[in-house]
């Protein structure tokens, strides 16, 4: 809660709009559930969207905010597939081990 | 500099919250109703296949299927971290939202406790795979 924190100026007509979403439940879940590295990138850049939201830097917020967003769908979107590739594999071998 | 719309809009917020409580309460039974989550019907993690390193979220399904079944030192044995760690982040950020909520912005938290995080899930990644005590009782087991 730095001061000069744009959040704490209520009323000011830019305090209100300035929501900068840092993405850190869907890192976190894609850290954890998606067994993969890629989500620690998409936590390191929301903890950036924090730490520049209280620099005042809203614009640098708002880019470590995106990359926050697009890192944790690919680690979501790769967890995904790594378990589809897995599910084939195990058919395949079913099949295989049938023949 | 614009202003970032919110994520979601009021009525797609909705569905998604009441589309993300069907998936809980569907597994929950799903578990509740399974003997075990060694079979077919359960995902397994291709890390672990591949690698055989337990990561973070090593024994999160069979946490939660013990958690389902009310035995709590089974799911502490198979993923502490979930276990004591989750609801400590579902607390703060319901807190957060109820702040929000009430018309009161709650602030930026600062970057720190985010690290912080960062710091314990990959800390507890690295120390389940340490084949010695007591960092063998952190292993899904």
């Amino acid at each position: 809660m730095a001061s000069g924190n744009p959040y704490q100026s209520t009323g000011a007509p830019t305090g209100a709009g300035q929501h900068v979403p840092n993405y850190l439940v869907q890192s976190i879940i894609a850290t954890a559930c998606c067994c993969l590295p890629l989500g620690i990138v998409a936590i390191i850049y929301a903890a950036q969207v924090n730490s520049k939201v209280a620099a005042g830097d809203i614009s640098g917020a708002m880019q470590a905010s995106n990359n926050a967003k697009m890192w944790s769908w690919i680690a979501i979107g790769l967890g995904l597939l790594g378990q589809l590739i897995y599910i084939g594999f195990m058919v395949l071998g079913g099949v295989a081990s049938q023949m | 500099m614009n202003a970032q719309p919110p994520v979601l809009r009021p009525g797609r917020r909705l569905l998604a919250g009441l589309g993300l409580g069907a998936l809980a309460i569907g597994g929950f039974a799903l578990l509740r109703w399974s003997d075990s989550v060694d079979n077919a019907y359960f995902p397994k993690c291709p890390l672990y296949s591949l690698t055989g390193w337990h990561c973070t979220g090593c024994g999160t399904t069979r946490a939660l299927h013990a958690l389902a079944h009310g035995d709590v030192s089974q799911a502490l044995a198979s993923n502490s971290l979930l276990v004591l760690g989750a609801p400590v982040l579902v607390i703060g950020w319901t807190w957060r939202r109820a702040l929000t909520l009430h018309g009161r912005p709650p602030g930026v938290f600062a970057a720190k406790w985010i690290w912080l995080i960062l710091g314990v899930i990959v800390a507890y990644g690295v120390l389940r795979n340490v084949p010695y005590y007591p960092c063998t009782l952190l292993a899904p087991h």
